[in-house]
Parts: structure tokens; sequence; C-alpha cells
């Protein structure tokens, strides 16, 4: 972490062809990550085991949106374009996100008969938002000034949600047997994504020799998940293998198709229009 | 953690075997649909005699409150020191605010909003 | 299935405390929930208010179905922050009701089995299916207006902890209600096919808005209201509430443009009060009150969901740690 210089302004990043493309990619694969995954959250409405929690994971989600339209923001002022034509109308293969962010909520759709699954909904929050602390941590120290003080701020918001989860992880793991083993099955199907997580997709070199983010995540984010595993009685992580599809690289799931085709249903009526 | 932190407080700020005095918050609400305020506490060893003790012990002279209520501070469970940045706000949400609405009532007055000749009067 | 609803209501009306009753409720006092107060208010109010309550939770569905697919990040943000406050509306007001029936043995779950049973209703409003994205938007603007209305007679009710839920309701729906005409506004001004999908929005719930508040008083259908009057519960008429919601939105109804699907509608100058068509109130008994409209039982189903397929999570949250495993 030598004397590479601050990168302040917008313009700046742009006038230095590596580091906004390495910078682009970063922001995608974080604003992707935090829209779609909270694109699955907003179809829990109403359909949440208990009333009280509808409403605590429904703030979780807007705040997820709010992140994501904040990084949408970044890249619309690097002249990646508007920032809901980001959100809505890119093709599949142009979303970064993580391949774990895009699993359905179980099976059926949030308007035909849900059969949703709490447990993998806990597990994926919770590892997600270990991850994405992780992240935060390290955008702070980012060579992208505006990236470094918007990280700051999210990383303040999103001590709640992570604190969150954690009390679900505590309170649905060592009770009943039921509990027990769907829990251990959706920490078995999360921690086969994880690795998509922390990838930093084929850019990753430039992404970190360029300072946008000062170190890589993928060492600190399997340490963790193995303190999660002793905490919370659940198998450790042993292999980790990268999922044969992990989004960073624009190849994804069955599932991400038709979800930005449904998120985009009414944006495409009047695409820039006002709603 | 948190809360066994607290559980563990209150077991070591517990009484002697058999003599189970504990202190008990009081609350007064000065008046009908009025906010129950904290007052000081009570050593008692139950909430009846806490309830019974309260009123001459902080309201003795001439106030008469409407009502009184006590809650054994064991059975508190506040956010502990570390867990309370969980408060912070930094993004805004201003989209579930009314200011951020104001350009609505513009809008209503460019479109004239009472025009048509059967536009009844306000009423309350 | 037992049920809180089948309970006899018997009041002696030869009590002492009846009369003293009666007399707070005249003299404007309101009553707290560990008053002594007669069976036949404490049943009224838990039929109205766990119905106010479980009609929030259930009125979360029709626009949360849009919430998805809604086309900004700004008026997501919104819309689902707007779905939140009713789940959270619906959870006040479930607690309120939760207080009145724990002292006869009941619970939450008791009235979400009312619910699947059939037993307990929600608004019909929450019946209808919201077709396209400017349902959402009708919805916030006049089905969340109705409610004001409803709402704001209602804060003045005589049982204090359904009027304090409700100033707080009220409070948080001032943004709602802006939200929604800003939404109806913008489809109004916004491409051609924008504005025909609020027309057609508008009309396909102009006869569920007007019953919402109920059949008039002169019709004959039964209804509590003699009695929510006596004990003060509410102190308006169904068609006093009606002409006030009318007052309030045919003239934004029209200064956007919109044709309202009635043409006999008008003010009447000298009556001063709105005269308009009637819808077929026999709906709301026939059809509503059997979860028989168009999207009832598809509603329903989602709440069973919610209720009956995470049964597990509640008895995880219920028992005790397995052993010491974790710590």
């Amino acid at each position: 972490m030598t004397a590479l210089p601050r990168v302040t302004t917008a313009d700046q990043a742009r006038a230095d062809a590596g580091f906004h493309r390495a910078l682009v990619e970063l922001l995608y694969q974080a604003a992707d990550d935090d829209l779609i995954l909270a694109q699955r959250g907003a179809e829990w409405l109403g359909l949440v085991p208990h009333i009280e929690e509808d409403v605590a994971f429904s703030s979780i989600t807007q705040d997820m949106t709010g992140h994501a339209l904040a990084l949408y923001q970044l890249l619309e002022e690097l002249g990646e374009g508007q920032a809901d034509h980001l959100a809505y109308f890119r093709e599949p293969s142009a979303y970064r996100c993580a391949v774990l962010a895009e699993r359905p909520n179980g099976e059926g759709t949030y308007l035909d008969s849900p059969r949703f699954d709490w447990a993998y909904t806990v597990v994926r929050q919770y590892v997600y938002q270990r991850f994405k602390r992780l992240r935060l941590e390290a955008m702070v120290k980012s060579r992208y000034q505006p990236l470094a003080d918007l990280a700051e701020k999210m990383l303040r918001e999103q001590f709640y949600h992570l604190y969150h989860w954690e009390v679900w992880m505590k309170q649905l793991t060592g009770r009943t047997e039921e509990a027990q083993r769907r829990m251990t099955e959706a920490w078995t199907r999360v921690l086969a994504d994880a690795p998509s997580l922390s990838s930093l997709g084929p850019g990753e070199q430039e992404i970190l020799s360029s300072g946008v983010l000062p170190w890589s995540l993928e060492k600190p984010f399997r340490q963790a998940l193995e303190e999660s595993a002793r905490s919370y009685g659940l198998p450790a992580p042993n292999a980790w293998t990268m999922p044969e599809v992990n989004g960073r690289d624009g190849r994804h799931s069955p599932a991400l198709p038709p979800m930005l085709e449904h998120m985009a249903e009414v944006y495409r009526i009047a695409p820039a229009g006002a709603w | 953690m948190s809360e066994e932190r607290a559980q563990t407080a209150a077991t070591t700020a517990s009484t002697p075997a058999g003599g189970a005095f504990e202190p008990y918050l009081v609350f007064k609400q000065m008046e009908h649909r009025g906010p129950m305020e904290s007052e000081y506490t009570v050593l008692a060893p139950n909430a009846e005699m806490a309830l019974a003790m309260a009123q001459e012990n902080f309201m003795r002279r001439q106030e008469a409150p409407y009502n009184l209520m006590v809650v054994r501070e064991r059975d508190i469970v506040r956010l502990p020191e570390e867990l309370r940045q969980a408060l912070v706000r930094t993004m805004p949400r201003d989209y579930r605010s009314v200011p951020a609405y104001a350009h609505v009532a513009r809008r209503w007055q460019e479109l004239k909003l009472a025009t048509g000749d059967d536009a009844p009067a306000p009423r309350r | 299935m037992r049920s809180v609803f089948d309970l006899p209501v018997e009041v002696d009306r030869e009590d002492p405390r009846y009369q003293a009753f009666l007399d707070r409720i005249d003299r404007g006092e309101k009553i707290e929930a560990d008053d002594w107060m007669p069976m036949d208010y404490r049943m009224q109010l838990v039929k109205l208010i766990a119905m106010h309550g479980i009609s929030e939770i259930m009125g979360a569905f029709p626009e949360k179905e849009w919430v998805p697919r809604t086309p900004t990040l700004r008026r997501k943000l919104s819309l689902m922050a707007k779905v939140q406050d009713e789940v959270g509306h619906g959870q006040l007001l479930i607690r309120v009701a939760e207080d009145l029936i724990r002292p006869l043995g009941f619970t939450r779950d008791d009235l979400f089995n009312d619910l699947f049973a059939g037993r307990l209703k929600f608004h019909n409003v929450f019946h209808m299916p919201a077709l396209n994205f400017a349902d959402a938007a009708l919805i916030g603007w006049l089905v969340d207006g109705a409610a004001i209305v409803t709402q704001r007679m209602l804060a003045q009710t005589s049982y204090a902890p359904y009027a304090r839920a409700l100033r707080r309701i009220l409070a948080e729906e001032r943004f709602h209600a802006f939200h929604g005409e800003d939404m109806a506004q913008t489809l109004a001004q916004g491409t051609p096919e924008q504005k025909a999908m609020l027309q057609d929005a508008l009309n396909r719930w102009w006869d569920a808005l007007l019953m919402f508040f109920g059949p008039p008083e002169h019709a004959g259908i039964k209804s509590n209201q003699d009695i929510n009057i006596r004990y003060r519960i509410r102190s308006k008429t169904n068609e006093e509430l009606r002409q006030e919601w009318l007052d309030k939105y045919v003239p934004q109804i029209r200064a956007l443009g919109l044709q309202v699907p009635d043409e006999t509608l008008h003010y009447d100058q000298a009556q001063g009060r709105w005269v308009y068509r009637h819808p077929d109130y026999s709906y709301l008994k026939n059809v509503i009150a059997r979860n028989q409209g168009p999207r009832s039982q598809a509603r329903l189903a989602l709440r069973r969901a919610a209720f009956f397929d995470h049964a597990w999570v509640h008895e995880a949250l219920a028992a005790q740690p397995l052993a010491a495993a974790g710590d």
C-alpha cells in the first residue's frame, strides 16, 4: 500500500483507463449483489413467518436497495448511464452479482404458491452480510475517495443488518431437531455458493493492483465462515470450490434472466419515463 | 452474547436465598393517557410491595399521579453498548417523509384542483 | 377449532359497574385495556380492531405484488416503505386486539385461525385483483384516502389503546397519502399509455371504493353501528364518511383529467351532498363476506403459507436450547 495517489473525482478516474475499468467492475459487483438480493427480500414482503419480523426484514431490504442505488449513482458519475437504466435495463450477461444472490427463495413464486425457505433466507442473508462487512471495510480503504466515503456510511448502517441475522442464526440453531436439520441443509447449500461472493471476477488482478480494493477478500471471508461454523454448531467449510457459474464474469444461473425480466416488466412500458 | 451478559449481571446483583429483595423501577403516569415516566427505584420483595411503597417514596408531596407502574429491573433488557451502533442511520430515508413530497401539493395547485361548477364548499 | 367469536356476549345491565361505565363514556372518558368493560363493548372492539388489523396485513398483498416490478429504484424504496408500514400498522392493531382477547384465553394464532376459517373478515378492497402497476398507485391514492377518512373518525374512539394506535397510524399515513397522490399525478401526466392504465384502474376499482364505507344506513342491511355509536367507538355514519371522501377525491380525480365511471355523479348544492349511483352493496354480504371475491382465496392462501409452512420456526423460537452447543 504505498504511494499510489488517491483518486478524488469521477473525472480523474475516467482519465486512467485501467483504474476506471477496475473500479466500474467492482461497483457493478457490489451494486448488483445488493439489488438482486434485495429483490429476493422484496419477494418475502407479507410472507415472513412472524409479523414483527416482516417489518424488520423489510427495512434491511430497503437499506440494501438504497445501497444499490447509491452505488449505481457512482457508476452514473463514471459515465455508465442513468442509475435506473443500469438497474433495470442491462442484458443478464452485464450483471455482475454473485450467483448466491440470485438463487430463488424456495419453490413457487411470491405471486403463486410460494413455498419459501426461511432457513435458507436466514443463512444466505447472514453469510452475505458477513461478506459485505468485509467488502465495505476494504472499500473504506479504496483509492477512489467517493467510494471510500460512501462505504464508510454504508458500513455504519450495515451494522444492524449483520447483527439482525446473527440473532436469527443463534435462535434457529441448537433448538429443535427439525430446525437444526433445516439450518444445516441451508448452510451447506449457501457454503457451496459462498466462493462466488469473494470472487472479484476476471478483473481481480486489476482491481487489487490499481488499489480500487486494497486487499483480496477471500482469505478473511473463509476465516469468518470457519468461525461462524464453530459458533453455530454447523459443519466447517472444507472445500473452497468455485461454483460452476459464479456470476462475476456475467455467466449466471437460470434463475437470473426471468428475475430481471419480471423486475423490468413495468419499466419497459416507458423506459426512462417518470413513474 | 449481550443477553447472557445482562443475565449474569442480574444474577450477581440478585438476592440472598430466601430474602428475595430486588430492585424495581417505578413509573408514574401523571394523567390519564399520559406517558409513563420513569421515577426512581425501590428495593422490594415483590411487585405488590413495590407498588405499595412507591408512591410515598417518590410522590409524597402534593402531586397525585393518575397511575403507577413497577417493573422488576432484571426483567428489562437493554441494548448493550457494543450493539448500540445498530441504532445509527446514515443513508437517507427521505422517501418515507412528508417533506419529500412537497411537490405534490404544488402540482395540485397547478392543476387547479377546485375547478368544476359542482365543487363542494369545504366542510369539517 | 375454538374461536373468540363463539363466546356468549352477555351483559348484566343491572351490574352497578355497567352504569358507571356508561357514565364514563358519556363524560367522554377513554377506556383503558385493564379497565372494567361490558362484554358487548369488548367484543365489538375485538371485531372492529381485529378486522382492521387483519385488513392491513391482507392489504399489503395487492400493492406488494407490484413492489418487485416497481420501475424506478426511488419509487421501489417508497412503495416498499409504504407496504412495510401497512404490515406495521397491522402489527400495532393486532397487538391491541390481542390484549382484548387475552383475558378471555385467546391469542394472535386464534385470530389467524379465525381468518382462515372465514370467521374474521378483511376489507372488501383487498379481495380485488391489482392487475397493473397503476392499481398500486390507485390503492395508495384512493384506497388509502378512504382508510384515512375512516381512521380519522375512529381516532376519537372511546377505547384508548385503539386511539393511540390510530394516532400513530394517521401520522405515518400522511406520507402514504402524498405518496399515492404523487404516483397518480405522475401516471396521469405521463405517456398516454400510463394515463390509460390509471383510468382503467379507476374504472375497475370505483364500486369497491364506494363499498369500502359500507352500505348507507337506510339500506336496511344489518350493521353494528348503533352499538358502536352508543359506546362512542365511532362517531360518524358510513354515508357521512363516504361523502367526506368524495369531497376530497372527486376534485382530484377531475383535476387529473380522469373520468369517474358514473355519469350521474354530481354535487347537489341544495342538499349539500354528492349524489351518485350506489353500487350493489349485497356484494359485500354475498361475495366478500364469504371470501368468494376475485382474489379472496388466493390471498388467504398466501397468508396460510406464511402461517403454516413456518410452524417449525415458531417451534424453534419457543424451544429451549438443545444443549450448550454454540455457547
